[in-house]
């Protein structure tokens, strides 16, 4: 077992001038599960593929342990890796592909045979030892791949994508299998993701790269409660969080958000969680607020008056816990270029022109075409910069 | 006015008119002549004149106690042998360097696949014209490397002029061999030589062990392709050393063999003209080879991959 740690890690192809992974600094402590995530072209995989070997380094450190292994060949890492397409070798039977690693170290053969049988019991492969990948389903090549990774018990697992090729249930099914598997063995492991949902279910802690750039490494619950950037706040949840363009007014009495022309009181709990807002002079800011903290204000016969907004429903969509309520806001809503290109995005997700999405409770009556009363928890509400679309707190917090 | 209903003979054998044209012409230049030629190989006709009668299958007993037929078809096997061993080692390893995606890659492929593009009897032509012991440049060219003691009478020394024979065509077919086994190469996933990497193999093993076996149908195809190549050679020996497979019939291949018995092409006077002699030699090499072809196949397709 291993630590992992990259410092200002580089990566320009030749020919272009962007690099496709900036100045990556990350320090990945023994044992732990990290997962990097982000959209396509975010140079995840670029940064896996380094720290693996199989990329070269355009400038920066990769430290395994306490020893920098830039020059190292793959093989002298002590990794082990899973790839998208599991790249199993499909000349060999599951037996061999599992004990394809021992054999290469010139392990005695009883010695693999055991170890192969021991995997194969974990992975539940036994009575699919003879087979060839060919034969096998697209689950049962994923935990033929596992186990061709976990028998030699490397310092460390990369895995790319690993689950991308797995229907929806299977994918589920196997996501707490390879957590399971990694919390058991306690492998510092590396996982790349497009997946937010299987991001935030997995890791430790999350990784968040856009553009080659990291935005934001931090506990699953800290990335959700706690964006450093607007681009982090939009790609973590679904359906994402509401961003739109508001106006602050610092007063005697507090601050008062004004939000497509209605005005909500932001309680001293939002002020304290983002006291870059208290500090600055009123003006523009951009205010998210999840859905979840967005209900029928029916149901909330008690919620501060001073913290209700009117909207149109535009769509209602039942999904039998909730009711997801498409209002309209007379309010400009934020948009990041690649919030839109995410691979995952649907009706549910994503903010549209005006459009807020609010989750009511399912006890609520509201119709489409309907004006509501809608009960903001203002103490939940997020702000960030309208020029930098940083959160309005001290870094680090 | 009403349609016609479509009858039931219409619907389950209409479209057979659209494979009528193919077929009329399939059956023109193959199936007729084959038939044809397989009647005039039961007949005693020499090529000549109107003597034609039917002699059952008395020309397939003769060729199997026809001595030159043998001797041909070990001199096929030879070289079929040789240039197997040639194509799957040095036609792979030139892939495997053309595969590195060298600088000048363009020109090296160019120039490796540029004898198959060349016409056999022109480049064969030249070879003789090198390999001569009076004007040659192979000879001088020993003499002047200080390996005079090698220079040769290359295409009158009956163990050299076979060896000739199979230099000759293993330049020519090489460009085969390297674009097969490139092609084969290149499907190889990127992803499966990284994860043998990953799993500790040296370059080494990362081909022998993953890489190589990938390889199995562009190993199977270069050895039939390559079985069937050598066995139709004609062209070489005709060029290199005659119609006779000189000296002494030690280059006679099938090829030679059959077209000297069926045509003449000797210093033999027309008498010796057997033409159904030769169509039956003609026939019965396509059989054997046919036979010989599909248990290759059946053979080499078993270690290929499951996909």
């Amino acid at each position: 077992m291993a630590s992992v740690t990259t410092r200002a890690l580089t990566k320009t192809y030749e020919g272009s001038e962007k690099p496709a992974l900036d100045a990556l600094d990350l320090e990945i402590k023994d044992g732990e599960f990290l997962v990097l995530v982000g959209p396509s072209g975010c140079g995840k995989s670029t940064a896996l593929k380094m720290i693996g070997g199989l990329e070269d380094v355009t400038s920066g450190d990769i430290l395994i342990g306490e020893q920098r292994v830039n020059d190292y060949a793959s093989r002298d890492r002590d990794i082990a890796m899973v790839f998208q397409s599991y790249a199993l070798y499909p000349h060999m039977t599951v037996f061999d592909n599992i004990a394809f690693p021992l054999q290469i170290a010139k392990v005695p053969k009883d010695e693999i045979a055991r170890k192969v049988e021991e995997v194969a019991n974990i992975l539940q492969l036994q009575a699919l030892l003879h087979r060839k990948p060919g034969r096998l389903s697209g689950g049962q090549r994923q935990r033929v791949a596992m186990g061709r990774a976990i028998i030699r018990r490397p310092s460390v697992f990369l895995m790319d994508e690993p689950l991308s090729n797995l229907d929806a249930k299977l994918r589920v099914k196997m996501r707490s299998e390879v957590a399971q598997i990694q919390r058991t063995l306690g492998v510092t492991t590396i996982y790349v993701t497009h997946d937010q949902v299987e991001a935030m279910t997995m890791g430790d802690r999350v990784a968040l790269m856009r553009a080659g750039v990291l935005q934001q490494v931090d506990t699953p619950d800290n990335m959700y409660h706690a964006p450093a950037n607007t681009f982090v706040a939009s790609f973590i949840g679904s359906p994402a969080m509401n961003l739109f363009h508001a106006a602050c007014e610092n007063t005697a009495d507090g601050a008062v958000l004004t939000l497509g022309g209605q005005k909500i009181a932001v309680p001293s709990a939002a002020l304290d969680r983002y006291p870059g807002l208290k500090d600055r002079a009123s003006g523009p800011v951009i205010v998210g607020v999840r859905p979840e903290d967005l209900e029928d204000a029916r149901l909330k016969p008690d919620h501060p008056t001073d913290q209700v907004i009117e909207a149109e429903i535009q769509l209602l969509e039942s999904l039998g816990s909730d009711h997801m309520a498409h209002v309209a806001l007379n309010a400009t809503p934020v948009h990041d270029d690649e919030e839109l290109g995410q691979e995952d995005l649907d009706l549910t997700t994503g903010s549209h022109e005006g459009i807020c999405i609010c989750r009511f409770s399912s006890q609520s009556r509201a119709t489409r075409g309907e004006t509501v009363r809608i009960a903001v928890a203002a103490d939940r509400l997020h702000f960030f910069d309208p020029d930098t679309r940083q959160a309005l707190r001290p870094l680090g917090d | 006015m009403s349609a016609r209903p479509v009858s039931s003979f219409s619907k389950t054998y209409g479209h057979l008119w659209f494979v009528l044209p193919g077929f009329a012409f399939f059956l023109a230049v193959m199936i007729f002549p084959l038939l044809f030629a397989t009647g005039l190989s039961m007949t005693n006709w020499s090529g000549l004149g109107n003597d034609v009668s039917f002699i059952g299958l008395a020309n397939y007993v003769e060729i199997l106690t026809h001595w030159p037929f043998y001797r041909a078809a070990m001199h096929n096997a030879f070289i079929f042998l040789a240039i197997l061993v040639f194509q799957h080692t040095v036609g792979l390893y030139l892939a495997v360097l053309l595969n590195e995606k060298p600088r000048f890659m363009q020109f090296y492929r160019t120039v490796l696949f540029l004898p198959v593009i060349m016409s056999l009897v022109a480049t064969g032509f030249v070879w003789t014209l090198m390999l001569s012991p009076n004007i040659g440049l192979i000879n001088p060219m020993l003499e002047k490397i200080g390996l005079g003691f090698l220079a040769q009478q290359w295409l009158s020394n009956p163990t050299w002029a076979l060896i000739m024979i199979i230099m000759v065509t293993a330049w020519n077919s090489m460009g085969w061999a390297i674009i097969i086994y490139l092609a084969g190469l290149q499907n190889v996933p990127e992803e499966l030589r990284q994860a043998a990497e990953m799993d500790g193999a040296n370059s080494r093993q990362v081909f022998w062990r993953v890489v190589f076996p990938q390889l199995s149908p562009a190993f199977t195809a270069l050895t039939v392709l390559t079985f069937i190549g050598t066995f139709r050679t004609f062209d070489v020996v005709y060029v290199l050393t005659g119609p006779l497979g000189a000296p002494n019939f030690a280059t006679d291949v099938l090829g030679t063999l059959i077209y000297r018995t069926a045509f003449g092409g000797s210093s033999f006077s027309s008498a010796d003209i057997r033409f159904a002699f030769g169509v039956a030699m003609a026939l019965l090499t396509m059989v054997i080879m046919a036979v010989i072809c599909w248990g290759l196949i059946r053979i080499l397709r078993k270690r290929e991959i499951e996909s």
